[in-house]
């Protein structure tokens, strides 16, 4: 079985690299494994320190990735291969570099920024650590 | 049909990158090309040597062990099924991978994390890094 670890996090280029992904399994579609990848940033408000208000933050930011990831995965539906998604908390990278090693994936498939990185970078935050983290191959998708 | 470009330097990682171009051909071998690609590093690299005919003697051994590096990576491919063809260019590494991927359309650029001229500590070479902010296609960066 070949697995493709897919990090999504709305932005147009995470599409992109769906895409790809969906094109690297054409053909052999019963032997590929698509996991779609999101990653909630909780707890990421220093700011806000009264405990009830994060709570509530942490519980949209995680409804609003799982609706992500069902959107995301009703759009591969059609496409005839496996997959299915996991949605995580904490800091991206960090999640998913742990996540594809120890669940042996293949090949990681990321879009080159997302939504936080300015217009002027080519590689963003996320996906610039993920290259450095990542025990399997990387493909950055632009 | 999907193009591969696999830009090779005789390095383990171009050697990884090479295996994985292969693997993702698996299954669907009539669909793919693979191009390998390899740079020689011509006259500027020996900006020290002046003289004209030892100059000249060293870029043809370059050449050479270019073409031959080719000729022992594209063996790999028989009974592979898989087509695949050589190319050989002169010039800047990253600068003529991009340029020529771009130019024959390529689908994606796969390529070591870094080859022979990095340093350990670096996770991606000079190399690498460039191709990967001036591709305008996806890159694969094998480790």
């Amino acid at each position: 079985m070949y697995k493709l670890l897919v990090p999504i996090d709305g932005s147009e280029v995470a599409e992109r690299a769906m895409q790809t992904a969906v094109s690297l399994c054409q053909k052999r579609e019963g032997e590929t494994h698509i996991t779609l990848l999101h990653v909630a940033s909780v707890e990421y408000y220093p700011g806000m320190a009264v405990a009830s208000v994060n709570i509530n933050l942490d519980e949209t930011v995680s409804k609003e990735g799982e609706e992500l990831l069902q959107e995301s995965l009703n759009k591969l539906k059609n496409a005839g291969i496996h997959v299915d998604y996991v949605l995580l908390k904490g800091y991206a990278a960090k999640e998913i570099c742990e996540y594809a090693n120890e669940n042996g994936y293949d090949m990681i498939v990321i879009g080159n920024r997302g939504r936080g990185a300015f217009g002027e970078l080519i590689l963003g935050s996320v996906s610039h650590k993920v290259l450095h983290h990542a025990k399997c191959p990387v493909l950055i998708v632009k | 049909m999907r193009k591969l470009l696999v830009p090779i330097d005789g390095s383990e990682a171009s050697e990884r990158a090479l295996q994985t171009a292969i693997d993702l051909c698996k299954g669907r071998e009539k669909d793919y090309l693979i191009t390998l690609l390899h740079v020689s590093v011509i006259e500027y690299h020996y900006a020290g040597i002046g003289i004209a005919a030892v100059r000249a003697n060293i870029d043809e051994s370059i050449v050479r062990e270019g073409d031959q590096m080719l000729r022992t990576a594209s063996n790999q491919f028989e009974n592979s099924g898989i087509e695949v063809d050589t190319v050989h260019l002169q010039g800047y590494a990253a600068q003529e991978i991009c340029q020529y991927a771009e130019e024959n359309r390529y689908d994606m650029i796969v390529i070591g994390n870094r080859g022979l001229g990095t340093f350990g500590k670096f996770i991606l070479g000079s190399v690498s890094h460039k191709v990967v902010h001036h591709a305008s296609c996806p890159v694969l960066i094998v480790k």
